[in-house]
């Protein structure tokens, strides 16, 4: 289930750009320790980094969309 | 391999900064505030600190000072760059958000000989955990011996710790050197010459290239030779010529080449029973025990169990999230049990009970296999006389993994191996036709 802004507590601009920042980190540095699991060989724990890959990536979309919104607005 | 303190309060960084560090051979403890940072930086000793400029209880520059370990500091923000770049006192470098994992290391190799934390004989014992008298004495010798240039022979039963006292020996004599270990054991008989000495490029079939045994790559560092109990009949002369000589030379060729790493070995044998069956060179014998340490028992030293508990659970804590403390009860049942596996006997029961104990405030049940090492089912069912190995180590996976409910890390953890090892063996199942199937 994907989180809502409420629930991220988003609620300005500013908390949407600090909390995309966040994401975008987290997905590249993620996706590199998915990159060493797979070398090593350990498939379920690169699934699991995968998994918060493809969750921050959610957010992502999730935090984009808002902030376009509320550039739109102004 | 660098010792790093990582503080930065958001766990998600710290969860993969300290996989990828990991991965690249480095011991990273990671600490979530400046108070924490603090603490952990009195408890241990550390070669860098990787710090975040914005922590919940302040600003990391904070932790910035003369006396302690060089900082990398990271930052979310490109623009402070040039404030960090200003700063005054022992800071490396600097990182942006996301770290790169290439620039990450290459900043850690960077680390000059100069920046990092010179160790102070007393801490290197630092990691010998204990306070009874047997533990004492043995930090005073290792005090004494450490910085010495003489072999050192380390005798003690399977489990009680002899690698970690070889580590204390070498950080006591030269920690900026390079500790090569090697398992005279585990190595094929007609590899370990080519592994101690080195080999010519055309030395044997499969020499493509020339290389550098131990002694050489070890430079001016520690040799550690375990299990030297096993070292074949013919590397014991060779190995007894290059510690009177200090000289090494590779096979396939006739030059020597000179040494100075310092020579320590460690068995769990009864050496000089060897000697007296004529199973070890009497010579060689004599080489080692210039110096000579006995790691003792933990049925010897049951007074230093609630020591030990706290610092095996606060490290097991630190990656499975488990509880931190162990109940009176938990110690007490401890401390009545004589431990022939020793310390590994310990940290393994520690780490199931604590998996089993997840979600509560304490410790306060042992796993029901506890003090019955050998035997996995209350039945006894499990090893039978003449049993094959391959099949109770087949048995002892299926029924760890079945235990952890099929996670392979935890499983991994509990049976001391890694886990490209445990993947390794349920690939080999799987193509046998023996899948474990959990």
């Amino acid at each position: 289930m994907m989180a809502t802004l409420d629930e991220l507590g988003i609620e300005t601009v500013r908390d949407a750009i600090h909390k995309l920042n966040n994401c975008l980190n987290t997905i590249s540095m993620q996706s590199e320790v998915a990159k060493v699991f797979v070398d090593q060989g350990a498939v379920d724990e690169a699934q699991d980094a995968l998994d918060v890959v493809r969750r921050e990536c959610q957010i992502a979309t999730l935090l984009s969309r808002f902030l376009s919104e509320h550039t739109v607005a102004r | 391999m660098a010792r790093v303190l990582l503080v930065d309060d958001d766990d998600g960084f710290c969860s993969a900064t300290k996989t990828l560090l990991g991965a690249d051979g480095h011991e990273v403890t990671s600490a979530g505030s400046i108070v924490e940072a603090i603490a952990t930086l009195k408890a241990h000793t550390f070669d860098v600190m990787l710090i975040d400029l914005s922590l919940p209880d302040g600003s990391g520059l904070q932790l910035i000072t003369d006396d302690r370990p060089p900082a990398v500091i990271i930052t979310g923000h490109p623009s402070v760059e040039t404030a960090v770049r200003a700063l005054r006192g022992p800071v490396v470098d600097y990182l942006i958000k996301p770290v790169d994992r290439a620039k990450l290391n290459d900043v850690l190799d960077s680390l000059s000989e100069a920046d990092l934390q010179p160790e102070t004989a007393s801490s290197s014992v630092d990691h010998i955990i204990g306070d009874s008298e047997a533990i004492q004495s043995l930090r005073e010798q290792i005090l004494q011996f450490g910085p010495l240039n003489e072999t050192v022979l380390i005798t003690g039963e399977s489990g009680t710790g002899k690698e970690l006292v070889a580590k204390a020996l070498h950080r006591a004599r030269n920690p900026k050197g390079k500790l090569v270990a090697i398992n005279c054991g585990a190595i094929a008989p007609e590899l370990i010459a080519s592994e101690l000495f080195g080999h010519e490029k055309g030395a044997f079939t499969g020499a493509t290239s020339n290389r550098a045994g131990v002694f050489e790559t070890a430079g001016d560092g520690t040799v550690f030779l375990d299990e030297i109990g096993e070292l074949p009949a013919e590397q014991q002369v060779a190995l007894l010529r290059i510690l009177e000589n200090r000289t090494v030379m590779r096979v396939g060729s006739a030059q020597a080449r000179p040494i100075t790493a310092r020579v320590v070995a460690a068995t769990n044998r009864a050496l000089d029973e060897m000697v007296a069956n004529g199973d070890f060179r009497e010579d060689l014998f004599f080489r080692l025990m210039v110096f000579y340490l006995t790691v003792p028992p933990l049925r010897e030293r049951l007074a230093d169990i609630p020591m030990l508990t706290q610092h095996l659970l606060e490290s097991i804590t630190a990656e499975y999230d488990t509880p931190s403390e162990a109940t009176p009860d938990v110690l007490e049942a401890m401390n009545e049990y004589d431990w022939p596996g020793n310390v590994r006997e310990l940290k393994h029961t520690l780490l199931r009970a604590a998996i089993l104990c997840k979600g509560r405030t304490a410790v306060d049940e042992l796993p029901a296999d506890f003090g019955r090492p050998l035997l996995l089912d209350s039945d006894n069912d499990s090893i039978k006389p003449g049993m094959a190995i391959r099949d109770m180590e087949r048995m002892l996976i299926e029924k760890t993994l079945k235990h952890h409910h099929g996670k392979r890390k935890e499983t991994a953890a509990a049976l001391g191996v890694s886990l490209k090892t445990l993947y390794n063996r349920l690939k080999e199942y799987e193509e046998a036709g023996e899948a474990i199937v959990v």
